[in-house]
C-alpha cells in the first residue's frame, strides 16, 4: 500500500498529539500523580506509536513504544511519575518533534534516537535520580520542599485566597496555558543543551526555573 | 447490497487509511467515530453491520464500549483493532463478543481477511 498520500496527516496529528502531550506533563509537574492525565498521556504515545508503525518509521515508532512502556508502568504502579521522569519523557517528545519535522521537510538525516531509546528502556527512579542530579538536586528534592509543595500547602493557599478571584478572558488563559508549553518546551532544551556545554553555572538558574514553572500550570 | 461500516478511532490518520483499504471491496463507511460517545451516538444513527473499534480511546475503555455496543446492537460485528503486544486485551475482546481482530501495524490484506472472516 502506497502510504505518502497519508505524509502529510501524519505529521499533522503526531504534531497535535506531542503538543497535547507536552501541554500534559505541564499539568502533571504539579501534582504528579493524576491518573486521568497519565492515561491520556499514555494514549497519546501509543496513537502516535501506531501510526509511525503503520508508516513504517521505525524509530519514531520505538521511541514512542518505550514512552508508552514507561507511562504503562505507571498506570499499573510499578514506578512513580516524578520531574525526572518528566524531564525524559519531555526529552523524548522534543526528540520525537525533531524527527516528525525531517518527515515533514522530506530531507535531511532523522536524529539518531538509540542513546535516548536506551536510557528510556533502562530507567528506574532511582538511577534517574542519580542522573539527573545537576537539574535536581538534594536539596530541592528534600523534605522541606516535598512539604512546600503537598496537597494540605496547596488546599490551605486556595482557602485562604478563596474570595480573590478576577475574571479572565478564555483566550487570555488558552494564551497563558500555550506559553507556559513553550516555556517548559524551551527549559528542557536549555537544560539538554547546558548538560553539552555551559557545566554547572547554569545549575542554580535552571533549577529555580524548573522549580517556578509548574506553579504556572 | 454492501455491507455497512463505523470505524472507530481517535486517530484520523488511522480512520482514513482503513476507510481507503475497505471502501469499494464490499463495505460502504456510512460514519466515522473518534470517541466512545460517538460511536454510540453513530451507531443509534447508522446501526451499522460492522463495527471496526480501537481498544484505546479518550473517554472509554475499549471492552467496555465493546459490552455498550453489544448489549444494544447484540447484532453487530465487531471487529477489534489494537496493537502488536495487547494480545490479552484481544483475548478478552473476544470472549467479551467481538468476532474478530486487526493488529496494527496493519496490511490491506489483514484488514480485509479480518472483515472477510465476519463472513464465514
Amino acid at each position: 500500500m502506497d502510504m505518502s498520500p497519508y505524509r502529510d496527516l501524519f505529521v499533522s496529528e503526531s504534531r497535535n498529539h506531542l503538543a497535547t502531550f507536552n501541554e500534559l506533563i505541564v499539568q502533571i509537574e504539579g501534582t504528579l500523580s493524576d491518573r486521568p492525565i497519565i492515561d491520556e498521556m499514555f494514549r497519546h504515545a501509543h496513537s502516535l506509536k501506531g501510526m509511525a508503525a503503520t508508516m513504517q518509521f521505525e524509530a519514531i515508532t520505538t521511541l514512542a513504544h518505550r514512552m508508552e512502556d514507561l507511562l504503562g508502568k505507571v498506570r499499573s504502579d510499578e514506578i512513580a511519575f516524578c520531574p525526572a521522569l518528566a524531564d525524559l519523557l519531555l526529552e523524548a517528545s522534543d526528540l520525537l518533534s525533531g524527527m516528525v519535522t525531517v518527515i515533514e521537510n522530506g530531507e535531511g538525516e532523522q536524529p539518531d534516537a538509540a542513546a535516548l531509546i536506551g536510557r528510556l528502556e533502562s530507567y528506574t527512579p532511582d538511577a534517574s535520580a542519580g542522573a539527573q542530579s545537576p537539574d535536581h538536586p538534594p536539596a530541592v528534592e528534600g523534605p522541606a520542599v516535598a512539604a512546600a509543595e503537598s496537597p494540605n500547602r496547596r488546599h490551605q493557599f486556595r482557602q485562604s485566597d478563596s474570595f480573590k478571584s478576577v475574571r479572565i478572558k478564555t483566550d487570555t488563559l488558552d494564551r497563558l496555558v500555550n506559553i507556559t508549553g513553550e516555556l517548559l518546551t524551551t527549559r528542557h532544551r536549555l537544560k539538554v543543551q547546558a548538560r553539552r556545554h555551559a557545566g554547572p553555572a547554569l545549575d542554580e538558574p535552571l533549577h529555580q526555573l524548573s522549580a517556578l514553572l509548574p506553579r504556572t500550570a | 447490497m454492501s455491507a455497512t461500516v463505523v470505524i472507530v478511532d481517535d486517530a484520523v490518520f488511522m480512520r482514513n487509511i482503513l476507510r481507503a483499504i475497505i471502501k469499494d471491496k464490499g463495505y460502504t463507511v456510512v460514519a466515522e467515530a473518534a470517541s466512545g460517545i460517538e460511536a454510540m451516538r453513530t451507531l443509534h444513527d447508522h446501526n451499522p453491520d460492522i463495527v471496526i473499534l480501537d481498544i484505546i480511546l479518550p473517554d472509554v475503555n475499549g471492552l467496555d464500549l465493546l459490552d455498550s455496543i453489544l448489549k444494544v446492537r447484540p447484532q453487530t460485528k465487531v471487529v477489534i483493532c489494537s496493537s502488536i503486544g495487547q494480545e490479552q486485551i484481544i483475548k478478552k475482546a473476544l470472549d467479551h463478543g467481538a468476532k474478530a481482530f486487526i493488529q496494527k501495524p496493519f496490511t490491506p490484506e489483514k484488514v480485509l481477511a479480518a472483515l472477510g472472516s465476519l463472513e464465514a
